[in-house]
């Protein structure tokens, strides 16, 4: 089935600081793929080179299979844009409009747009249509902005932070509708957060971000299910650095956690050692701060 | 560009009660304090509220343009960048246009309550309230087209900074360039004096109107190079 996003090698100097170094990742058909790192460690901005927001200096980004990018013929970025539905982290509408107002604002754009889908989204979302946009709470203005991306049959959702100030209540609503949205297989989700508990529970790869690289790219049962963090001395973990590849360790006062690849083999080798699951969190966290060998 | 348009006209909606409101209040002042002139002091206030419309409306949609990352969030939706600036361009003129056309009608209509100051309602006083309130609004669209292509570069409050220098700056040149000692304003003046000829009017009206027409397709032109080239 044909890959829905597609970067490769994408690198774009934003800064004297910053940029963006050869980026590639792919997100198929029926996945929810998170997209993790620091803050300022490049996901908006590997967001934006995705929605051809701003000017490569090399790399190409390919849309449900067809060349796009900012310097994309009108028709190509139109036809390919009416297919992305868009959740940023702030409510991006005119603060003086009404909720109900927003869909003549919106709407018009998508030849594909449904004013029954968008009014059936208001109500089950429980959005007032006289509310202006600037008295609306951070959840409401998230479900505000799904109502839009959910209204004009999309077949790719764009998250970029969405999920940030939200009350565990409100991210718990947000998962099951993308869960929903992606569970007849042929759309998708790119879901950029730092609150990796998100996640844990729809993610089916993640990726990782840092200082403008990819760092990890893993289908999530990869982290989850096979990772684990072993809980060392000194001397446990020096040992385990040396007979495993691929583990990271984080010193800590009295103990070293060591990130392994594969719970289930390293405690079958040292059986003395004890090895937790790994979470996302864990995960990103030795990736980014941990030693290696 | 029909999408881009719709688009643009649900901010311009909610834009029409505040704008109209100080126009309406700044054409009762302006009235009111220059109809003992005369039916030239008659279309002060309508003269106000067309020159005014067009540099509020596109400091007001500039500034949505840079709340809570409209913009960013625009450009993501299907409309070509070209369709942007297109549509922008167009709803300025068109709310400048109704508005233009609002408070000439509101002066025309208001001329009676004045007869008893000398004001006759004649087509004469008529038609110099219409050329006066058409050719301020196309001198203040000029004066945003030039604008324009600072607010898509830089945004709304670093153009707005610059605009105010460049407004400064066009004022200065018009005040010499209309000095008693400058021929082109002599000219004028000899022109379109004290008792215009109607017809010399409106082809000085028709005049500015093919420059603002012309500076519309330059700024917008600029507009679409510079907007395409950035990054949002």
């Amino acid at each position: 089935m044909q890959t829905l996003l597609e970067l490769k090698g994408v690198s774009r100097r934003v800064s004297d600081r910053f940029s963006l170094r050869d980026v590639t990742l792919a997100v198929e058909p029926g996945q929810i793929v998170g997209f993790v790192g620091a803050n300022g460690a490049g996901k908006t901005t590997t967001i934006r080179a995705a929605l051809g927001l701003i000017k490569l200096d090399a790399g190409e980004v390919h849309l449900f299979g067809q060349c796009y990018g900012a310097d994309a013929p009108d028709e190509t970025q139109r036809h390919l844009r009416s297919r992305i539905g868009l959740v940023l982290d702030t409510c991006p509408f005119p603060s003086t409009l009404k909720v109900g107002q927003v869909e003549r604002l919106v709407g018009p754009a998508y030849p594909t747009w449904s004013c029954e889908t968008f009014a059936g989204f208001i109500d089950r979302f429980g959005l007032n249509p006289k509310t202006k946009v600037k008295d609306l709470s951070r959840g409401m203005g998230m479900k505000l902005q799904l109502a839009c991306a959910l209204s004009h049959n999309a077949k790719l959702l764009v998250l970029d932070e969405a999920t940030a100030g939200l009350d565990p209540m409100a991210r718990e609503e947000l998962l099951d509708e993308l869960l929903a949205f992606v569970s007849d297989g042929q759309r998708s989700v790119l879901l950029s957060s730092h609150i990796t508990s998100d996640l844990d529970r729809a993610a089916d790869r993640v990726i990782c971000i840092d200082n403008g690289s990819i760092v990890f790219d893993l289908p999530r049962e990869d982290i989850t299910d096979r990772a684990g963090i072993a809980h060392c001395t000194q001397a446990q973990a020096s040992e385990l650095m040396a007979c495993v590849e691929g583990a990271r360790a984080a010193h800590h006062a009295y103990s070293v956690d060591v990130l392994v690849p594969n719970r289930r083999d390293t405690l079958e080798a040292f059986p003395e050692i004890p090895c937790d699951r790994a979470t996302i969190d864990d995960y990103l966290r030795l990736m980014l701060k941990g030693a290696s060998k | 560009m029909k999408r881009a348009f719709m688009s643009e006209l649900a901010i311009v909606r909610t834009l029409v009660p505040s704008i109209a409101g100080v126009g309406l209040f700044i054409f009762v002042v302006l009235t009111l304090a220059n109809a003992s002139d005369g039916d030239s002091g008659m279309s002060a206030g309508a003269c106000a509220v067309s020159a005014m419309s067009p540099i509020m409306v596109m400091s007001s949609l500039a500034g949505f343009d840079n709340q809570n990352g409209w913009e960013r969030y625009r450009a993501t939706l299907p409309i070509s960048r070209k369709d942007i600036i297109c549509a922008r361009y167009l709803s300025i003129i068109v709310f400048s246009a109704v508005m233009a056309c609002a408070a000439a009608l509101l002066s025309i209509v208001s001329i009676p309550l004045f007869n008893s100051a000398g004001i006759p309602s004649t087509g004469q006083t008529v038609f110099e309230i219409t050329i006066a309130s058409t050719a301020s609004m196309l001198i203040s669209l000029m004066m945003v087209f030039l604008a324009q292509p600072l607010f898509f570069r830089f945004g709304h409050m670093e153009a707005l900074r610059l605009s105010v220098g460049l407004f400064a700056l066009l004022g200065c040149l018009a005040m010499a360039a209309l000095s008693s000692s400058n021929p082109i304003s002599n000219w004028l003046m000899s022109i379109a004096g004290a008792n215009p000829d109607p017809a010399v009017l409106g082809c000085l009206c028709a005049g500015i109107a093919v420059l603002a027409l012309a500076l519309c397709a330059i700024s917008c032109t600029v507009s679409t190079k510079v907007y395409r080239a950035r990054d949002l």
